[in-house]
């Protein structure tokens, strides 16, 4: 009895919020009270059930983010990566996505479009060019530059946190495809779109009449951000040395801050989002009642038994299984239901997380409603007076999203299977 | 005390005539009517003379400079203002009002009381609000300067 309850309260919470009609975090957290109060886990398994590490992680980096929001230096980047175009379409387009995957690869990826797609309005604006074609570009380089690192994007959190995978395992095993894919797909956006992107010299010379550096905040707090964010990806690269989890290092880094940055400690703690985190923590229970409940062995031994067992085809069927389903609902539940089958998989190895992480990272790019910050970039252009439908993302996201899946399954079938 | 003086204060007796903008009127149009009539927005009407909307001067604003200005968090990179809002009014001169006004502005009847339009020009910041009949025709407007010297008057009064 227990199986259909705690498998129907998760498909309720996924369409739910695959729907957008309810808050994500509303329902996570009522799914979450429904497996405690209907007696699938016990309240002990709900708190153990919970991913702490996951969220101390999260917590860390927001603090960070706050700080490297407030300090202009990803404004300031943004800038300089459009003035380095000189109106050049191949540079332009580099030149922007380029900054945006780098950010997208340590910041999250809401947080990146929100800093970089207003900037490229701007940049477009000078450059009297269409922004839509850009943006779309911007969005999916964030997509594919966050799947490149552990902390770049929530499903290789979760991922992380599940496996135990260290941060260099993330850059050595997901950055090389997702560097390569980023490659491959923004070379084919500035195929479809070059004759469209080239600027007059006029509108080159009005670009470089910006002044980036007066768009960075106070010197003092611009260093202080530098250090600490540079202190937590030195920490984060070498935590498995030192023995310390990355939600250790995350944390570390954003006391450092809190404590050197001149703000009060009540604004960057403010920026913590507790709606994400209550969303993890409802979405932990839930799994924890699929998983005590017995409903994710099926899947386990459904998916072995598909396969064969074989590691290429679990990492093939995990990866475009993961890209489609993250195409339609919220990769996050995805990810973190899938994590446990992973783990149930007799003789798994490294590869299946991988292909998890590719899949639900890259799926991301499949449709407008795939990804938040496909969501959050439509509506910053659709406050400037451009319109991005579901149709043209798509004509644009859906070959651009096989393009780099076909690029990552080549990467784990000959590396690493 | 006598019944009058608990009954509710109307709004009538503030009320100005004004001539609204239409939804057809232009941005650069609407922009020296509201300018001149120093009341920092417009009723807008359509056809059947029924309030469409509201131009205020943010509003006008939001028209001629670049949507994505607000943003973009920091703004002191620009250092060429006129090359780049000049261009965008000249882009937004010839554009209807009903593109940038808003169209279910705050609203105060015929009817009601001192009190609610207090509450509501608090709520809203707006320096005037549109005033409408029961079938939505409009009526007029009423300043926020107008309320305010109404309300001292009386207290000079001692009412």
């Amino acid at each position: 009895m227990d199986e259909p309850l705690a498998l129907g309260l998760f498909l309720v919470v996924l369409a739910l919020v695959a729907s957008e009609r309810v808050d994500r975090t509303k329902a996570a957290l009522a799914g979450a009270a429904g497996v405690v109060l209907l007696g699938v886990v016990t309240q002990e398994e709900a708190v153990d059930a919970v991913d702490w590490g996951v969220l101390g992680l999260l917590v860390g980096m927001m603090v960070l983010v706050w700080g490297a929001e407030r300090s202009g230096v990803f404004r300031y980047l943004a800038i300089r990566a459009g003035q380095w175009s000189r109106g050049e379409p191949a540079r332009l387009l580099f030149g922007l996505t380029g900054a945006t995957a780098l950010a997208s690869a340590v910041l999250d990826n809401v947080t990146t479009v929100l800093l970089v797609v207003p900037i490229t309005l701007a940049i477009a604006d000078a450059l009297d060019l269409p922004p839509v074609p850009l943006v779309v570009a911007e969005v999916i380089a964030s997509n594919l530059g966050g799947a490149a690192t552990l902390i770049g994007d929530p499903p290789n959190i979760i991922i992380a946190g599940q496996s135990g995978l260290g941060f260099i395992d993330f850059i050595l095993n997901v950055g090389p495809p997702a560097a390569i894919a980023y490659l491959v797909v923004t070379a084919a956006i500035l195929l479809i779109h070059r004759d469209g992107l080239r600027a007059s010299p006029e509108r080159v010379a009005e670009l470089d009449s910006l002044d980036a550096a007066a768009g960075l905040g106070p010197r003092d707090e611009v260093i202080r951000i530098l250090v600490c964010l540079g202190a937590t990806l030195a920490g984060f690269f070498a935590h498995s040395a030192v023995g310390l989890e990355p939600p250790t290092i995350a944390l570390a880094g954003a006391t450092l801050y809190l404590i050197l940055s001149r703000a009060p400690v009540e604004t960057p703690l403010a920026a913590i989002e507790w709606p994400t985190l209550f969303f993890f923590a409802g979405l932990f229970v839930l799994v924890g009642g699929l998983e005590a409940a017995g409903a994710l062995d099926r899947v386990a031994d459904a998916l072995q038994s598909a396969t064969g067992g074989s590691a290429a085809g679990q990492a093939l069927v995990i990866a475009w299984g993961s890209a489609i389903a993250s195409g339609i609902v919220d990769n996050i539940p995805f990810t973190a239901a899938m994590g446990p089958v992973i783990d149930r998989l007799p003789d798994h190895g490294d590869s299946a997380w991988w292909a998890l992480s590719i899949g639900a990272c890259y799926g991301g790019n499949f449709t407008l409603i795939a990804a938040s910050a496909n969501v959050v970039a439509a509506g910053a252009l659709r406050r400037a007076g451009h319109r991005l439908s579901f149709m043209r993302f798509l004509r644009l996201g859906v070959p651009m999203t096989l393009l780099s899946m076909v690029v990552a399954t080549g990467w784990l079938l000959l590396v690493e299977v | 005390m006598s019944r009058d003086d608990h009954a509710p204060r109307e709004l009538r007796q503030l009320i100005r005539a004004v001539t609204p903008l239409t939804t057809r009127d232009t941005i650069a149009s609407a922009a020296e009517r509201i300018s001149r009539s120093g009341a920092g927005g417009l009723p807008v009407v359509d056809d059947d003379g029924r309030l469409a909307g509201y131009l205020g001067e943010r509003d006008l604003l939001g028209a001629i400079c670049p949507g994505y200005l607000p943003q973009l968090g920091d703004t002191d990179f620009f250092t060429r203002d006129l090359t780049m809002l000049g261009r965008w009014v000249r882009r937004a001169a010839d554009l209807p009002v009903a593109d940038h006004m808003r169209s279910e502005p705050a609203t105060l009847h015929e009817d009601d009381t001192e009190t609610h339009a207090a509450d509501l020009f608090l709520r809203t910041g707006s320096r005037a609000l549109p005033v409408v009949a029961g079938d939505g025709t409009l009526v007029g407007v009423v300043r926020v300067g107008d309320l305010i010297a109404e309300l001292m008057r009386r207290l000079g009064d001692g009412a």
